[in-house]
């Protein structure tokens, strides 16, 4: 063959190699993008149910649940900026993606890197003594709590808050555990807390909570000399917690949303002192000593948790607030006079 | 040396033989070029119609969820649920707390936008008994009346908040909902709608 029958057969299978590698880079560029739209798409789903299944726990309080999960990696966390007008920066996202849920105002306690097939969820409802929040604790299998052998007192009541299925699974636990992916140890003690020496404690005394790890305490620049805690679903929110700032960012959660339902509540005995004040309501005795209790018992003690957690010294004014709030309100009921709560 | 020139007529026709081959040649190039990407845009627009048809169906998948999320968020808000006595009754709000949380809203937009997302909340007052003596009221909720004097109801939908922030594409959900009113004791129920629009 010469040269010039071979320059067409050439430049033809030139054309036919040039053309078959777009056409191959054109469909295996359609397979990568779908193969990563696909991914995307599982993971934004495998968030979203997730999202639903918390959402739809975070509601239901006083039940707890095992729900499969794929054996992804989800990171939690909550960290600052917090603040009442935006909560705090904290969300729940898969560690291979950048895709992730927020609950900025949902108080969520849990240890940092959750992955197992099974998630097992709770949620408590807050109540102060008026129903502040939901906290939804989270555990998986392999994490670890562990509860003195002889629990009784603020330790039993506790320990009875944890629904048995926690203690099935045995992550909720009075024996000392052999293979582990976290442990916490919990301590309830009548004087001074101090560490055991073991990996992630948590001492609870009359004065407040302790955190240590490796017999280090885990104090925040807030709480140098531990946290304070009000009503017991705290406590439990700390045992949940990795660390003490994971716990100290989740309570902050909790106090903004207090002072948010504090804040309608007030609006809403202004309204009824207005209400009760107002002839046409018709029944003036009544009226006198429904507004007496509004404006001298309730207002004031809702006043008290217009307050921040990082501003807390110690949880006695509270204490006292949620008290007469609670006795009151039982008074308010006895008189036939609205409710606060 | 001389070619002849019958010689050189016959090189001047196979010169002509072999350009018209070539212009088939490349004639027949592009028509399989002009056909090959002919067939890969048709290719590319099925494609991208197929892909676009499951984005939609996937937003409007994804969106009923969030309206699904919102609504349950928004039902058990603690700001606005019935409670008689800390005994918290499931998909009810109370009128006497509607407007402090509205102006909860108002100074703190942020915070119940990271909460909500960007949805608009409606209450509709569907039914309610008269208000008169009997039952204890004379007058409307302030909420729902647009003078405190009103004796019947003369606003009946009210938004609680709106994040839409200009967003067009909306999905709307209803949920049936009781409104308890606490001036009365025992206090007394009406019902309404709670109108969630899901903005994507």
């Amino acid at each position: 063959m010469n040269s010039k029958a071979l320059t067409p057969v050439v430049f033809n299978w030139v054309f036919v190699l040039i053309a078959g590698a777009v056409i191959m880079m054109f469909f295996f560029n359609i397979i990568n993008a779908q193969t990563k739209i696909t991914e995307k798409e599982l993971e934004m789903r495998i968030l979203k149910d997730m999202e639903d299944l918390l959402i739809g726990k975070s509601v239901s309080t006083d039940t707890s649940s095992t729900v499969q999960i794929s054996n992804k990696h989800f990171v939690y966390d909550c960290a600052e900026p917090c603040s009442d007008l935006i909560g705090c920066d904290s969300s729940l996202s898969l560690k291979s993606s950048e895709a992730s849920i927020d609950f900025n105002t949902q108080p969520l306690f849990s240890i940092r890197n959750l992955q197992a097939t099974e998630l097992i969820s709770f949620a408590s409802s807050w109540d102060i003594p008026f129903h502040a929040a939901n906290f939804l604790y989270l555990a998986v299998p392999g994490e670890k709590i562990v509860f003195p052998a002889n629990c009784n007192g603020l330790c039993g009541e506790v320990y009875s808050m944890i629904p048995q299925r926690y203690k099935d699974s045995r992550i909720v636990t009075q024996i000392e555990p052999t293979s582990f992916n976290f442990v916490r140890h919990v301590f309830f003690k009548i004087g001074e807390c101090t560490s055991e020496n073991k990996p992630h404690e948590i001492c609870i005394n009359q004065s407040g909570l302790f955190f240590f790890n490796n017999g280090r305490p885990d104090k925040t620049v807030n709480f140098p000399d531990g946290f304070p805690y009000f009503v017991k679903d705290s406590i439990l929110g700390a045992i949940f917690s990795e660390d003490a700032a994971l716990f100290e960012c989740n309570m902050k959660k909790a106090f903004f949303k207090s002072r948010l339902t504090s804040k309608v509540l007030v609006g809403k005995t202004n309204y009824f002192i207005d209400y009760y004040s107002n002839d046409d309501w018709g029944n003036v005795v009544r009226g006198t000593y429904c507004k007496s209790d509004l404006e001298t018992e309730i207002l004031p003690n809702l006043d008290a948790f217009d307050t921040f957690y990082s501003n807390l010294i110690d949880t006695d004014e509270l204490q006292n607030s949620k008290f007469i709030l609670e006795n009151t309100n039982r008074k308010l009921a006895r008189k036939s006079c609205a409710t606060i709560y | 040396m001389k070619i002849p020139t019958k010689h050189i007529k016959f090189f001047v026709s196979q010169k002509s033989k072999i350009s018209k081959k070539g212009q088939l040649q490349l004639m027949e190039s592009t028509v399989v070029l002009f056909v090959f990407f002919i067939l890969l845009i048709i290719g590319v627009s099925i494609y991208s119609n197929f892909q676009a048809s499951k984005l939609e169906r996937l937003t409007s998948t994804l969106n009923e969820q969030k309206a699904t999320e919102i609504a349950r968020k928004v039902l058990f808000t603690p700001e606005l649920e019935c409670s008689i006595n800390s005994d918290v009754t499931k998909d009810c709000f109370e009128i006497q707390k509607l407007q402090s949380f509205v102006d909860n809203v108002r100074f703190r937009p942020r915070y119940y936008r990271e909460e909500f997302g960007n949805t608009k909340v409606i209450i509709r007052w569907v039914y309610s008994p008269a208000f008169d003596e009997d039952n204890c009221n004379t007058k409307a909720p302030a909420f729902f009346a647009l003078n405190p004097t009103d004796t019947t109801i003369t606003v009946p939908e009210k938004v609680l908040f709106d994040f839409s922030s200009g967003l067009q594409s909306k999905k709307t959900f209803y949920f049936p909902l009781t409104l308890l009113d606490k001036r009365c004791v025992p206090e007394l129920s009406y019902f309404g709608w709670l109108i969630i629009e899901a903005y994507s």
